[in-house]
């Protein structure tokens, strides 16, 4: 399954901001760390999972929700584009 | 002293050997280990290696194949079944106490090896690993002896390169494992022990001979302890794995200056806490989220880990006391989760400071739990909070102070080392081979001096 990166970027940066930051009006930069900076908390990653698992139908592995894999929106979107290749 | 010599021979034999017979001497000298422990040991180990081996060979092809999930089900029922039954049997038989038996033996190390064929199974069911063919490999990933007693907790997908690697150890890495161990020993036979020294015998049973300023650090001073007593076995182990040219997993990363409870469970026995986040606590969270429940109410914020942290006490042992510990431990967590999920600015402050008072007196009646029943731990927060002085001595208690000043110390230059580059300073003054004979000069001194043998065992040997 091929992605538009950009497109996925812009997806998954609206879910952060909106879903899990709750405030659509931040500047996210895909680039930002979100854990490690206290934007978000670890446990949110499980709520990443389900959304992309849900709107993307690509199934993100437990033990990869992790704040080193998963902590700026393009590492999430790196994360989509290798698993979707898995499938 | 007797483990020294097993290592020194096992390393003898491992370096004559041709290459392609070294795992061969590896599985023999771990089986050997084990044995050391008792037939039955043996045998529960090997049963549980090829139970595990042979299971996933039944799966079918594809990704999460629904028939392939009644066989991983079958896999976990299985090992989770000889946990509980073992844990069951021990408990009913009432062979905590004794220390030794036919079911304490036969269970050695059984906590830490089934997680790791549990994370296995599962992991070539979800696609996530290849099946492993090569039953040398497997068998060794499962009994290397290093790990075997008390963890870490392995996934075959970091540890199973490894031993199909061709393995080189340098000079230069055989001073930096040997300095691993020096300072796991030193961990454990001088601090650890000291502060177990330090910690009276009926602390935990009988309270009321204590005033309420000790029965206040005296759970502190046991978390204090058993950190230093595990991380020292871990270092150790650590240590001599890498003589080997395997690298173990770190387990601990500094958990005493964590911030929060919920960052204590990150840094502390990392490989469990990380088996318990990957297939407990997420697949909970996200099956609870599946069914639509709002991600902020208090169903999907506290029952995963609600249920996460009492999977954790009751892996620690069967008994009321390890419920408690974990729904206290669980409760905290909760409580800082949600404090994070529904804090505003204003109560921000206040919240976080309430949050991680909560946290730090929470380990209070965690660690009396850890040790002893629940009416004796009931016994102990009535004695601390009738605040009895009756027997406070203003001297007995700044002599107490004193002794636990040194391991403190020596405990926190231990964690910067680990944490700054002066271990590497310190290594890479001499030469690499000078290094490792001041080093292992160093341990047979501790050993020797302090007559290891006679060292009570690894707090974490019991799980």
């Amino acid at each position: 399954m091929a992605f538009d990166t950009d497109a996925l970027i812009q997806q998954v940066t609206t879910f952060v901001r909106t879903d899990l930051m709750e405030r659509a009006d931040y500047p996210l930069r895909p680039d930002e760390p979100l854990i490690t900076s206290g934007l978000l908390d670890s446990f949110s990653l499980a709520r990443v999972a389900v959304y992309i698992e849900e709107e993307l139908s690509v199934y993100l592995p437990d033990s990869e929700l992790t704040v080193e894999n998963m902590d700026t929106v393009r590492q999430m979107v790196s994360q989509i584009e290798q698993w979707s290749d898995k499938e | 002293m007797p483990f020294v010599g097993f290592v020194a021979c096992t390393i003898l034999v491992f370096y004559v050997v041709p290459k392609r017979m070294q795992n061969v001497v590896l599985l023999a000298a771990s089986y050997s280990f084990c044995l050391t422990f008792g037939w039955p040991c043996l045998l529960l180990l090997v049963s549980s290696t090829l139970f595990n081996f042979l299971l996933p060979m039944f799966y079918s092809s594809g990704r999460r194949n629904p028939r392939n999930l009644w066989i991983v089900w079958l896999g976990v029922t299985v090992n989770l079944a000889g946990l509980i039954w073992l844990r069951w049997a021990t408990l009913s038989s009432g062979v905590v106490e004794s220390g030794s038996s036919l079911l304490t033996i036969a269970g050695i190390g059984l906590s830490f090896y089934t997680l790791s064929a549990i994370a296995y199974l599962v992991d070539v069911y979800r696609g996530q690993v290849p099946k492993v063919t090569n039953l040398l490999h497997f068998a060794l990933f499962m009994a290397w002896f290093p790990k075997l007693l008390s963890g870490p907790i392995e996934r075959v997908q970091i540890l199973l390169p490894q031993l199909t690697a061709s393995r080189i150890v340098k000079d230069q890495d055989v001073s930096q494992h040997l300095l691993l161990i020096f300072q796991g020993v030193f961990r454990k036979v001088v601090i650890a022990n000291w502060l177990f020294a330090l910690l009276p015998s009926n602390a935990w049973t009988q309270p009321e001979q204590f005033h309420s300023v000790e029965l206040i650090v005296f759970p502190f001073l046991f978390a204090v302890a058993v950190y230093n007593d595990f991380l020292g076995y871990m270092s150790i182990m650590r240590g001599v794995s890498g003589l080997f040219g395997i690298k173990l997993s770190r387990n601990f990363h500094l958990p005493l200056s964590s911030r929060s409870f919920t960052e204590f469970w990150t840094r502390w026995h990392i490989t469990f806490s990380e088996w318990l986040r990957d297939y407990v606590f997420f697949p909970l969270t996200r099956s609870l989220l599946k069914r639509k429940l709002p991600p902020q109410s208090l169903a999907v914020i506290g029952l995963p880990l609600l249920f996460t942290m009492l999977g954790s006490g009751l892996w620690h042992g069967f008994g009321w006391n390890f419920v408690v510990w974990g729904a206290v431990i669980g409760c905290v967590q909760i409580g800082e989760r949600i404090h994070t999920v529904r804090r505003t600015q204003a109560s921000n402050q206040v919240g976080s400071r309430l949050i991680y008072i909560a946290a730090v007196l929470a380990v209070i009646p965690a660690a009396v739990c850890f040790n002893t029943s629940l009416s004796n731990t009931f016994d102990y927060c009535l004695a601390l909070v009738e605040f009895s002085m009756m027997s406070y001595s203003r001297n007995r208690f700044a002599v107490f102070l004193l002794w636990l000043f040194p391991p403190l110390l020596a405990n926190i230059v231990l964690d910067r080392m680990d944490e700054s580059s002066s271990t590497r300073f310190v290594s890479t003054a001499f030469p690499a081979k000078l290094r490792s004979l001041a080093i292992s000069a160093g341990v047979f001194l501790i050993l020797i001096i302090s007559q290891a043998d006679s060292h009570p065992a690894f707090v974490y040997e019991e799980f």
